[in-house]
């Protein structure tokens, strides 16, 4: 067996799970029905999903 | 994710695993008798950072659970913000079974109140020569060691060492490049 320390992360797990960007993006298609295919914005819950990340955000 | 999901852009986080948490309990057994690291008398549950009024649901529900929990078995109790805005509830009781099972509580009655996909990490600490940290990712749903020195290093022969003795009795994340410390926890 190998022995090394190489390997092991020494970055916070806090830091890696972190909020991934500030640019997140909202999908403008989230797949839900096929109805979304054919809308041309966000439905209500990507909109408010897409709010809450912002507050988020903002607090942290 | 299904091939459909990936064509239509669905996007769904991943629940928590929390069905091998409840390894530790066993293999603390073993910790103590063969290596000497006994249970440190505290352990705790790291939360993603959430909006204000998610944030304060998840407080109040966590907190009727404690307070009965307190009336039976005695476990202290704190809810707190790091420097990272994660959330921390830890729990002190020298009864090891004791904190097993209120980790226990507080980790499903997160998951029923939909905070599951929140869940970060849950921690038990040791004591033997140095203070060893058994860090359970949910995401992963498997266990490592952490063995912090002063300085943000850590003892990773100590870890490997740990891992070679307790990969029987406890599920250890085998992918070491997935274990990654949590510096100056609350507990």
């Amino acid at each position: 067996m190998k022995i090394s320390g190489a390997k092991v992360p020494t970055q916070d797990l806090r830091k890696v799970e972190g909020p991934v960007s500030a640019l997140f993006i909202v999908p403008a298609i989230s797949g839900s029905s096929i109805m979304n295919l054919f809308s041309t914005h966000p439905t209500l819950e990507a909109r408010i999903e897409a709010l809450k990340n912002i507050e988020r955000e903002l607090e942290a | 994710m299904g091939f459909l999901d990936s064509i239509l852009g669905k996007t769904s986080l991943p629940e928590a695993k929390t069905d091998r948490l409840f390894a530790i309990s066993t293999a603390a057994v073993t910790l103590e008798a063969s290596l000497g690291l006994k249970p440190d008398g505290a352990a705790g549950v790291c939360i993603k950072p959430m909006e204000s009024s998610r944030y304060e649901a998840a407080r109040t529900e966590i907190e009727d659970l404690l307070k009965l929990s307190f009336k039976e078995t005695g476990t202290l109790y704190s809810i707190q913000k790091d420097e990272y805005n994660y959330i921390w509830v830890v729990l002190s009781d020298p009864d090891f079974d004791d904190l097993v099972t209120n980790i226990q509580m507080v980790c499903q009655t997160l998951m029923e109140q939909g905070f599951g996909t929140q869940l970060l990490a849950a921690v038990y600490r040791f004591k033997g020569d140095a203070i060893v940290f058994w860090i359970y990712n949910f995401k992963l749903g498997s266990y490592y060691p952490f063995v912090p020195q002063s300085g943000q290093k850590r003892d990773t022969s100590q870890e490997f060492r740990l891992k070679s003795l307790m990969e029987k009795e406890l599920p250890i994340e085998k992918d070491e490049a997935k274990w990654y410390p949590m510096w100056g926890m609350p507990l």
